[in-house]
């Protein structure tokens, strides 16, 4: 009966105009999509190749102690391929990354733009898989549903199924089922035909993990279309016209895909504030004056002096001191990205930009190791130059400072990211958010249509 | 008679329930996007002001003026009716480095929250360029079509009214009601741009602000028509929604976010790295020949050949020359990419102006001074100021002396004459829309 009944649903979709005007655009999108952002990927790749060639340049040379101090070194972080599929925070990331090695502080500093930044992506969002399906596809979805109860209604044909011994809930989900199969299917081929055509438009190299992850992100793409189906399917059981139905599905929209995700981290910035890196730059300069103050004596003529071993001493705690107000503001930025993170999950669409960004190693997770990544580089990178330093000045004495130094052997950026288990258990909530708020939607449309008046 | 039509159709729209909706949302939306706005203006602008203080007090107590050169900085120039149109500048940071050496550089290490900017903000131009649109849609999609699905369209032509003064009333009476929500909208966004003291506003600012709003009508006319024809191309008012819902994914959601990708692919220009180290090694091999000479000149006032005096005026000379063929050598070598990399973005701009979204975006940000053309001028005037900065580090200026970075934002005529082009297109394509509707209506079969 239930078969029956959405291969009925199914044949009526199929042969809608409507249906088949979703489903080539959603491939032609799709696909066109996969080849522009492989493009676009090949193109960082490019750049970051010819950047890295130059940092080598600098990192194989031999430079004198004197030297090294006042050089800067630059490490970037190469495209991730699986950007073509969620670029999420891939720019911050692709910053590159410059260190410098001074005897007071040892700061990365991130310089520049990222590569080949399009200038009109400021204005529109990029078109990367997860945006088509975040916006468009659920659009589309919505749609697709929005007449299903009460378009049956104004035609009159729900009043002849429903006189039929058929029990309400399986016609519910019979409908629900056939959209689902009928939808889904060209999505789940659309995006295996993109990736599988994203190597024509560029080398992407994907291995059989990374496979696993668009598979992944496929299901994710998958579950955020149910919600949209039984959100749709809860909207037209709700209401007796289809033009009001539609009216309310756009609104509903509007609501869940544009306004709430911005909205989010607009409210995460005013409730939970950074502050400004100038006042932490004060207060580190603050912490480090009292610290000298504290352990130089004052001699005559407003001088200060110590032991070599307090002077040392003294180096040591201001580092630390400052390090720990760094790693302070850099929590509190973490804390902000989160809280707008979780005031995001009120939108499916956040929640699965979200998810879709741990699954291709562009979301928050990625960037925090990033982050901790780059400070493990700092501290290894400034830690290797004094130890050299160091040994140079005991043995060496003061000829230390023209000592050469082979900049080669020197630490370099590791590529953190998290794996795939870290990913999974990142995307996690925010796929909980989504089959939840699909529970929600489909026992709505459920109740709805258990009380639904087919007259 | 069409004054008659135009009141019943404003009448009768305003009852409607998606009318309430829809017009509640726009307010509510437009008014909290604002005051957000507001809040993150005023944020900027005491960030702006402190690292200005900052800059000025690194400067006063810097000894060596190449050291206050080096970490010098610049103010981005705040534009006020950024608050309505966040446009290309969105994330980046208000204070840039200008040190030489450094191209541009973020203020200072990776403490700007990326997660922050990972949706577009919700400001005017965004409501009404891409939520509006669709909201436009809906509100017009049945205009004609659903009035005949109900058969009062044969009613109302079973009495003697012409088809084209019909229309002409159901247009303006539809426009009217579709305006007003945005028009409300607008108007409490302003005065709240007026009441709120941390935005200055301008006798420019307001001017602008004014045209701002004609823009955004507009580009509602320009939604509206289109609207309106579909409808009236349309026999059923399902196909007509379906039409437009497909419309507006193309050209609110696809076309402008594309065209970058389209426009490289048919059109190829060198990256602006690559032209960079061009650039740079260009650079390198004339410090290393300019240093060589300096190091004979040395040798020289170390045999005595050379007076101390001649050596400085050669100096100052010598390096002014080199440094003339340097930048001319580099203005030649990155001129073609420079070029090429000009026309691939009008390529970028001109595809996205296929879409009456982008125009509209397009325009907007010309007025309130965020859009690409700010950008460009922004980033000219930086690297004049580099060079500037250069030179005075060259005259040996003390470091309270070095140049300051000021720009001032376009005046009112310039920025008119900058959203022209855009008005114009969304003008002919309102114009345009309302045809086709005519044509459609006067063509259609009413039964």
């Amino acid at each position: 009966m239930f078969l029956t009944l959405v291969v009925k649903e199914l044949r009526g979709h199929v042969l809608n105009l409507r249906y088949q005007v979703a489903v080539g655009l959603t491939l032609v999108l799709v696909v066109s999509c996969v080849l522009a952002c492989a493009r676009g990927y090949a193109r960082e790749v490019e750049a970051w190749r010819a950047e890295e060639r130059e940092f080598d340049e600098v990192r194989s040379q031999d430079f004198t102690l004197s030297e090294i101090l006042d050089k800067s070194f630059g490490f970037r972080r190469p495209p991730e391929p699986l950007g073509v599929v969620c670029y999420g925070l891939a720019s911050a990331m692709s910053r590159p990354v410059r260190l410098e090695v001074s005897v007071w502080r040892g700061q990365p500093l991130s310089l520049g733009s990222p590569a080949e930044a399009e200038p009109v992506l400021a204005f529109f969002q990029r078109p990367d898989l997860a945006y088509v399906v975040a916006a468009v596809v659920s659009f589309l979805a919505l749609l697709f549903v929005y007449d299903a109860v009460c378009g049956e209604k104004e035609d009159g044909t729900l009043r002849l199924i429903l006189s039929s011994p058929v029990p309400r809930d399986l016609v519910l989900f019979a409908k629900w089922g056939a959209a689902f199969l009928a939808m889904a299917a060209p999505l789940a081929l659309s995006v295996a035909v993109g990736v599988g055509l994203a190597p024509l438009a560029a080398p992407l190299g994907l291995g059989a993990a990374a496979w696993l992850r668009v598979g992944l992100f496929t299901a994710l793409a998958l579950l955020y279309l149910a919600l949209f189906l039984s959100a749709g399917l809860a909207v037209s059981s709700l209401t007796h016209r289809p033009a009001t139905s539609l009216v309310v599905c756009l609104f509903l929209w509007i609501l869940l895909v544009l306004a709430l995700p911005a909205l989010g981290s607009q409210v995460a910035r005013v409730l939970r504030p950074v502050e400004t890196v100038k006042h932490t730059e004060a207060r580190k300069q603050a912490k480090a004056e009292e610290v000298r103050d504290r352990g130089f004596r004052r001699v005559e003529g407003g001088g200060r002096m110590a032991e070599w071993a307090d002077y040392m001493r003294i180096r040591e705690e201001i580092k630390r001191e400052t390090r720990q107000i760094d790693r302070a503001r850099r929590a509190r930025l973490l804390e902000q990205a989160r809280l707008a993170r979780n005031l995001a999950r009120a939108s499916p669409a956040a929640a699965f930009l979200h998810a879709a960004g741990e699954l291709s190693g562009t979301g928050l997770e990625s960037w925090t190791e990033h982050v901790e990544s780059v400070d493990r580089l700092n501290d290894r990178f400034t830690g290797e130059v004094e130890r050299i330093a160091m040994d140079l000045f005991a043995t060496r004495g003061h000829e230390a400072m023209n000592e050469p130094i082979q900049a080669g052997l020197l630490p370099r950026l590791e590529v953190a990211t998290p794996a795939l288990r870290q990913a999974l258990a990142a995307a996690l909530p925010d796929a909980v958010a989504l089959v939840a708020g699909n529970a929600l939607a489909f026992l709505t449309a459920l109740v709805a249509f258990l009380r639904y008046d087919p007259r | 008679m069409i004054l008659a039509i135009a009141r019943k159709e404003f009448a009768e729209a305003l009852h409607r329930s998606r009318f309430v909706i829809g017009a509640v949302a726009t307010f509510a939306l437009v008014l909290g996007g604002v005051l957000l706005q507001v809040d993150d203006f005023a944020r900027r602008r005491a960030r702006s002001d402190e690292n200005r203080i900052a800059a000025e007090r690194m400067r006063e107590e810097a000894e060596d003026p190449r050291e206050a050169a080096r970490d010098a900085t610049a103010e981005r120039p705040l534009a006020p009716l950024r608050v309505l149109v966040t446009g290309v500048e969105r994330g980046a940071p208000e204070t840039v480095r200008v040190g030489p050496g450094l191209t541009s550089m973020a203020s200072g290490a990776m403490d700007t929250n990326p997660v922050l900017d990972l949706f577009p903000p919700l400001d005017l131009a965004y409501l009404v360029g891409v939520v509006g649109s669709l909201m436009v849609f809906v509100f017009a999609y049945d205009a004609v079509s659903g009035e005949r699905e109900e058969g009062t369209l044969q009613l109302v032509f079973s009495y003697p009214v012409g088809r084209a003064s019909f229309l002409a009333g159901k247009a303006l009476g539809g426009m009217a009601s579709v305006a007003s929500p945005f028009v409300a909208a607008f108007l409490a966004a302003a005065l709240v741009l007026e009441a709120s003291p941390e935005v200055p506003l301008g006798a420019v600012e307001r001017a602008s602000l004014a045209v701002l709003g004609v823009v955004c009508l507009l580009f509602v006319a320009v939604c509206y028509g289109l609207g309106l024809s579909v409808s009236c191309l349309c026999r059923r008012s399902a196909t007509s929604i379906a039409a437009l819902g497909g419309v507006w994914v193309l050209v609110a959601l696809v076309l402008p976010n594309l065209s970058p990708f389209v426009a490289r692919a048919i059109y190829s220009a060198p990256s602006e790295n690559a032209d960079e180290s061009v650039a740079a090694r260009v650079r390198e091999r004339h410090r290393a020949a300019f240093n060589a000479e300096r190091r004979e000149r040395r040798r020289a006032i170390r045999e005595g050949t050379l007076s101390q005096e001649e050596a400085i005026a050669w100096r100052r000379k010598r390096h002014a020359e080199v440094q003339e063929a340097m930048e001319a050598e580099v203005a030649a070598a990155t001129g073609p990419g420079r070029a090429r990399r000009r026309s691939l973005s009008a390529l970028t701009l001109n595809l996205c102006r296929l879409s009456p979204v982008a125009v509209f975006e397009f325009a907007v940000a010309r007025l309130a001074q965020t859009g690409l053309a700010h950008e460009v001028r922004l980033q000219e005037a930086l690297e004049a100021h580099r060079r500037e900065l250069r030179r005075a580090l060259w005259d040996d200026v003390p470091a309270s002396g070095l140049p300051r970075f000021e720009m001032a934002l376009e005046p009112f005529p310039a920025r008119l004459a900058g959203a022209l082009p855009e008005v114009l297109i969304l003008a002919v394509e309102a114009v345009l829309c309302f045809l086709v509707a005519r044509v459609g209506f006067l063509r259609m079969d009413l039964l």
